[in-house]
């Protein structure tokens, strides 16, 4: 088990440029939708006791806007994108041509935007890890919710304890410079999906 | 020492796939964020013993050993069972479980979020293999929940976010 996880550790490490790639890239899809230069914070591969993974976005009982979106195709894994509550609703009002301020609740509408916003970004994801290593990788529909971020993060979790007691995650804090809007960017491969990247890395 | 310090020693947070039974000096377990996740609290009136069960994934397919407490099927008989190590007896014993939720309907994920509701199925089945019934709970929906057991009371309460706390 541990000689795995080294293993493990090293394929997060060597895949780093590919998944660089995507988040950048998934960034770049989000600034496009905003109009604005929202840039990437840290970019952090790695692995996380899967108890630990809420702290990322404050704790598993502080409440977020979360998107998620399951990974199809070549490989399989799990992607959220998380906002502070106030953030996502600053977001939707930019997005709608509101007022900062107007939007209060995520109603039908503003479920749909932010589900848009995961989509672009999931998308922009997987396409550029996607086309960097001939793979085919498709995200789900999104599925937005607000609430407690162990809640929103429980069914990948669910999914990632059946094969492992952590979880591989690839962490994007990204914002505008200013901080004003900051958000998280969490993509969890499998252990398949990451063995398929190294082996492209391997025949490059 | 001050006054919030003590508070907290005496919380002890059950985590994702854990099984706890309070020891002496504890006043409230906690299951934090539970989603599709069912956190189960067990008490004993009066051995004055309780334990929570943070339960993950329903039916373990005889995977044992290390971290298999994640599993409806491991958990309830292995949190039972740490509890009459504690002086309870199983005919005292009381059960409520919140939890289970579906968090999205989510249109084109398939069967993704039904987890909810196959673990709270299988906590069901397997208390009931074991002779125990839940005498209350909140269940399902789709709202995340924290759940806290008082050790001292027995008191079983929920929180939802946006929401007024309510005792099971």
């Amino acid at each position: 088990m541990a000689e795995q996880q080294v293993l493990l550790d090293e394929q997060l490490i060597a895949c780093g440029g590919l998944v660089s790639l995507g988040s950048v890239n998934a960034i770049t899809g989000l600034s496009q939708m905003l109009g604005q230069d929202i840039q990437v914070h840290s970019l952090n591969p790695r692995r996380v006791p899967v108890q630990d993974l809420a702290e990322i976005v404050g704790g598993r009982e502080t409440i977020n806007v979360g998107v998620y979106l399951a990974v199809s195709g070549s490989g399989t894994g799990h992607m959220f994108l998380m906002f502070p509550p106030k953030t996502a609703m600053e977001l939707i009002d930019m997005l709608m041509g509101e007022p900062p301020g107007t939007t209060q609740q995520l109603d039908e509408m503003e479920e749909s935007v932010m589900g848009e916003m995961g989509n672009i970004m999931g998308s922009f994801f997987l396409n550029a890890l996607a086309d960097a290593a001939g793979l085919h990788l498709t995200p789900s529909p999104p599925a937005v919710m607000m609430d407690m971020a162990g809640s929103i993060l429980d069914v990948a979790l669910a999914n990632v304890l059946e094969g492992s007691n952590d979880a591989l995650v690839i962490e994007t804090k990204f914002g505008t410079a200013d901080r004003l809007i900051d958000g998280t960017l969490l993509v969890m491969p499998s252990p398949e999906l990451l063995n398929l990247l190294l082996e492209h890395l391997r025949t490059e | 020492m001050n006054t919030v310090t003590a508070t907290e020693e005496q919380v002890v947070v059950v985590g994702l796939g854990e099984v706890t039974v309070a020891h002496k000096g504890v006043r409230t377990l906690a299951c934090l964020g539970l989603g599709s996740c069912v956190g189960l609290a067990a008490y004993d009136p009066v051995a004055r013993v309780g334990g929570m069960a943070h339960i993950v994934l329903p039916n373990s397919h005889g995977k044992a050993g290390e971290g298999s407490s994640k599993y409806a099927d491991v958990a309830v008989p292995l949190l039972i069972e740490k509890m009459k190590h504690m002086g309870a007896i199983l005919s005292r014993i009381r059960v409520k479980i919140a939890g289970g939720a579906q968090m999205s309907p989510a249109r084109g994920l398939g069967d993704v979020f039904k987890i909810g509701e196959d673990n709270v199925e299988a906590v069901a089945a397997v208390l009931a293999a074991q002779g125990v019934s839940i005498t209350a709970s909140s269940i399902g929906g789709n709202r995340g929940r924290t759940f806290r057991l008082c050790i001292t009371t027995g008191a079983a309460t929920v929180s939802s976010a946006g929401q007024e706390d309510i005792e099971l």
